[in-house]
């Protein structure tokens, strides 16, 4: 009796201890697959992106979340001015603001004041330096604010130049415009005054309808990248820098066709305008390229086909070639270790090269894992289908070859004076428009200029 | 093999008939009686529903969000349909107002193109306060004309403003973007084009138009509250986002048919709006689809749950059977095997032509994941009343063990080879009562046979004992002996008095009229009170009496002399 009670026991220790010891190795791993953690998604990868993504998030959600016990869970998808609006409200406090979800796609900009309350995630917790060294570096560093790493890289994308070939070839043929002129913003200009004129001249009997040709997303990035190109920088310690000769080129560049309406001043996205062959050319985000169809429509409801080429950003005259690095990435709010810990197995899954290059091929975004940045990318380029991605990625490939990069400035009010500085410029410009119809011509185009860029750096 | 067996048999029925030991016996018994308690309680358990309870909670739960999932899809989309039903009505005054104007017939628009601009724009407000005023995820207009002459079968002009906005549905502040229409028109209200925008619909993509359409041209003298249709989910051409198309015709004061507007509910509303609570079952997600003979037709319904559902479940119909009683089982393709509850929703009131069209709003959860809740509640109960059992018979081994011990000790001892008197007494009367028989069939047995031997009487061997050497006790031990003697109750000294007169039990139990039961207490009050363990060691004592009564005797007869 004693000896089967002594094996009894022995025997309850040792389950004892085996139990405690699985229960010790599972202690690493916060996840539980029988009760499993739902995670929140807000992204701004719609329209044609949203097939790619919803098809990736199911693929996890099956596999891997359905191992660790993680289901994403996508709760809006907007577009990326939209979420941010949504963000900061999130971020003010403001009434009626929605609830954080758990994971967000956001621009540093906008992450900055969440990780000033103390409401991100530090994923420099949940990602070894040895994982990291596997991201394109200065990705992982344009994800990095104060002590740690607050926005993991997700869509790396710069600006090109969207040009409709085929309004343009029309346009150069009696104009002597060769493709030239899109390698300086001077040229551009010229160019754009020209079939301003030109589209002009075919109404005679109604004066200033000529048509827009350029148009940018984004005009404070415009300054940025061309104050750079000229070594100079449009922020100075948190404050613009508009004194210098460097910011004057880039407003006599642009402030001209602006008035005469060579340039459209438009609210919304350039791919707006070139949908109705409104526009010959904008420069905005590499992956805007699915806004870009393959037709043009007419208002009296004409259907025309057209190509698109795609070009690097234009290049101030004597400057550097240097380029704006755009892209969000993903944030994850602070909540607890398991929403956390799966919010980054999720981002380490998603970024994985195959993955990662998945969502390229099918989005017009960049990779950002290494392998996939430097190594795949010719390889994939040839396997992607969608021929507008396709021909994008070359000419990014390329830009990534011969340009230098730059990162937006992140600082607490930055997003707030770019914001200021884009809307500003916008109605001071269709203000100067509007004066300059009114005047019919009689006004000096170099004297309104002159006069607005004094005002504009009064203000 | 067989002949193993055989051999096993045969060790086993041969180790039976020697009777099986009184361990296992008792074991058996306790075991038998632990695990007949067990199963009366499960018994009880079964009949009281207790295994059952998940099933039932299960039952409830799912119930619970059927009934508010159905009140508030039959809410919200009989707002739609009514709200829809005061737009046609606004929309189609103010086409008939401005056509009449223009003095073109109403049927006579697919005609004149060049009014469709001005004719859109001036729909505008009403489509935006509509859109922002409603649930929706969208709001249209489509007219049965084209900005292309002759085009109106291929194209169709019209207007689609969609709602994006991140978070759950509210009016205020909500950003809009045009997917169909004049580009002029959206720019004139700072409205976004969609990247997948085109000017007009076309005809492969506007099927649920012909139905409205044709269905009010046939079913004129409907009103047109019974007109409204409901499009099962669908995809516009270049759309990312599919959804539930509420189509309600336009018609003029003279019964023509312009087109139709309505309202979208779009996927990610679905999903906003009616996703259940996922804290008790995670991957639990509402359908509302239209049900055929087959079942339930996901590609034709919208789902609210964890996104991963859609891709996998939406393109295919879900069977239902009753296997899982109380909840239905649906079955999707290879790998969809769920659980639920569904509930007719009415989308169409009475008169509808369209009230054959049965929709159903269900609530469901991969089956796995039911099992498992119900099982989880029971787990707990079985491991429990498992435990209780190992521990029963645990106890029942020790018990017996324990009871059974003193005896096997005795019978260790008699094998042995110890006399019966000398045996410990233990705690059980009838093996004391045995050893006590034994013992005095023992000394009866030697008598006889030393009777045998020598010849002498019992009797005489007596007083030869008495002859014999006195046993060697302490003083004191006797001593205590004399002073416990003083403790006998009246009839216990009766019974001791014989005994030192060499009665046996059964003379005894004849001398004084008692019964052998009645001796044999006495005897055991006896022995305890006088710290014996023995019948052997009490006649010790008596013996010894003897000896120091000759020895006193002898002692008062050489005083006299």
């Amino acid at each position: 009796m004693k000896s089967r009670l002594k094996h009894f026991t022995v025997l309850l220790v040792a389950l004892a201890l085996l139990t405690a010891g699985c229960a010790k190795a599972a202690g690493k791993s916060p996840l539980n697959p029988k009760e499993p953690v739902t995670v929140s998604m807000w992204h701004n990868f719609g329209g044609e992106m949203q097939t790619t993504i919803d098809a990736l998030i199911d693929e996890f959600n099956s596999t891997v979340g359905r191992e660790q016990g993680i289901i994403i869970n996508v709760t809006a998808i907007t577009s990326s001015a939209e979420l941010q609006k949504s963000l900061n409200m999130i971020a003010s406090g403001d009434p009626g603001a929605p609830a954080m979800p758990d994971i967000a796609t956001a621009y540093p900009k906008t992450a900055i004041l969440f990780q000033q309350k103390g409401m991100l995630a530090n994923l420099d917790d949940y990602f070894t330096e040895e994982e990291l060294a596997g991201y394109v570096p200065q990705f992982v560093e344009e994800g990095r604010i104060g002590d740690g790493l607050y926005v993991f890289p997700i869509s790396k994308s710069t600006e090109i130049l969207y040009l409709n070939q085929t309004l343009f070839d029309q346009f150069a043929v009696e104009n002597q415009v060769t493709m030239e002129c899109f390698s300086t913003f001077e040229g551009l200009a010229d160019a754009a005054q020209k079939y301003y004129d030109w589209t002009d001249a075919k109404t005679p009997d109604v004066p200033n309808d000529g048509k827009a040709f350029y148009a940018a997303d984004s005009w404070v990035n415009l300054a940025q990248a061309g104050m750079r190109q000229q070594g100079d920088s449009l922020f100075d310690a948190e404050n613009l820098n508009l004194d210098g000769d460097s910011y004057r080129r880039i407003w006599e560049a642009v402030c001209p066709p602006a008035i005469t309406g060579a340039f459209a001043i438009y609210d919304g996205y350039s791919s707006d305008l070139s949908k109705t062959g409104d526009l010959v050319c904008s420069t905005g985000s590499s992956a805007g390229i699915l806004f870009y169809g393959d037709t043009i429509t007419h208002p009296d409801g004409r259907v025309e086909r057209v190509e698109y080429s795609i070009l690097p950003f234009p290049v101030f005259e004597g400057g550097e070639k240097i380029a704006i690095q755009r892209g969000n990435g993903m944030m994850v709010s602070k909540s607890d270790r398991t929403h956390e810990y799966a919010s980054a197995v999720f981002l380490r899954w998603f970024t994985a090269p195959e993955q990662n290059m998945r969502f390229i091929a099918s989005t017009g975004y960049l990779p950002v894992s290494k392998e996939a940045f430097e190594n795949r990318m010719e390889t994939e380029i040839e396997r992607v289908e969608d021929y507008r991605i396709k021909k994008m990625l070359v000419a990014v490939t390329e830009m990534y070859r011969d340009y230098q990069f730059f990162v937006a400035p992140v600082f607490e009010g930055f997003d707030s004076m770019s914001k200021a500085y884009e809307q500003d410029f916008k109605q001071r410009m269709v203000s100067l428009h509007e004066k300059w119809i009114v005047s019919d011509g009689e006004a000096s185009l170099e004297k309104m200029t002159a006069e607005a860029l004094r005002e504009w750096r009064g203000r | 093999m067989v002949q193993d067996a055989l051999a096993l048999w045969k060790k086993i029925k041969a180790k039976g008939e020697r009777g099986t030991t009184l361990y296992l016996r008792l074991f058996v018994f306790f075991a038998f009686f632990v695990v007949a308690l067990v199963l009366a309680f499960l018994l009880i358990l079964n009949i009281a529903g207790v295994f059952h309870i998940g099933i039932h909670k299960s039952q409830a739960w799912f119930e619970n969000e059927l009934e508010h999932l159905s009140q508030d899809i039959s809410n919200d989309y009989g707002n739609l349909s009514v709200h829809g039903v005061n737009l046609s009505e606004k929309i189609s005054k103010s086409m008939e107002s401005y056509l009449k104007e223009a003095r073109v017939a109403p049927s006579g628009l697919a005609d004149h193109p060049e009014l469709l601009e001005e004719l859109l724009s001036l729909q505008m407000p009403d489509l935006l306060s509509a859109l922002q005023n409603n649930k929706c995820g969208g709001a249209f207009l489509i007219l049965d004309a084209s900005v292309i002459p002759q085009a109106h079968m291929r194209q169709r002009a019209g207007l689609f403003l969609k709602r994006t906005e991140p978070n759950t549905v509210g009016t205020m502040g909500s950003k809009l973007h045009c997917l169909r229409g004049p580009a002029n028109i959206a720019r004139e209200n700072s409205i976004e084009l969609l990247g997948q925008w085109q000017m007009e619909f076309t005809g492969s993509e506007t099927d649920f138009f012909s139905l409205a359409v044709e269905t009010s041209r046939k079913r004129s003298e409907l009103p047109l509250s019974r007109l409204y249709y409901w499009s099962p989910r669908r995809l516009l051409s270049g759309n990312s986002e599919a959804g539930m198309l509420l189509s309600v015709p336009l018609i003029t004061s003279d019964g023509t048919v312009l087109g139709i507007c309505g309202f979208e509910v779009s996927s990610m509303l679905f999903k906003q709006s009616y996703s259940p609570d996922n804290s008790v079952y995670a991957r639990v997600f509402s359908v509302l689809a239209p049900v055929k003979e087959s079942g339930l037709h996901m590609d034709g319904g919208l789902l609210a749950g964890n996104s991963y559902l859609n891709s996998a479940l939406g393109g295919n119909i879900a069977v239902i059977s009753e296997e899982d009683a109380p909840f239905n089982r649906y079955r999707s393709g290879e790998q969809g095997d769920y659980s639920g509850v569904q509930r007719t929703v009415r989308l169409y009131p009475a008169g509808s032509p369209y009230q054959e069209d049965i929709w159903a709003a269900a609530v469901m959860a991969p089956r796995e994941d039911m099992q498992a809740a119900a099982r989880k509640g029971i787990l707990g109960l079985q491991l429990g009343i498992g435990v209780l059992c190992l521990l029963s018979l645990l106890a029942a081994a020790f018990v017996s063990r324990r009871y059974i011990l003193p005896v096997l000790k005795t019978l260790e001892g008699i094998k042995n080879g110890s006399g019966y008197a000398a045996l410990p007494k233990t705690q059980y009367q009838e093996i004391n009562d045995l050893l006590e028989f034994l013992a005095a069939q023992d000394e009866a047995v030697s008598a006889a046979l030393a009777e045998a031997k020598t010849g002498k009487t019992p009797a005489s061997v007596g007083t030869e004992r008495e002859n014999l050497k006195p046993p060697d006790l302490d003083p004191e031990q006797y001593q205590r002996f004399l002073k416990c003697l003083e403790t006998l109750s009246p009839a216990e000294r009766r019974v001791f008095d014989l005994y030192v007169r060499e009665y046996r039990a059964k003379d005894i139990a004849a001398e004084l009229h008692l019964s052998m039961n009645t001796v044999k207490y006495h005897n055991g009050n006896i022995y305890g009170k006088l710290e014996v363990g023995s019948r052997k060691e009490l006649l010790s004592y008596i013996r010894f009496m003897h000896c120091q009564q000759k020895r006193e005797e002898e002692e008062h007869d050489e005083h006299l002399s």
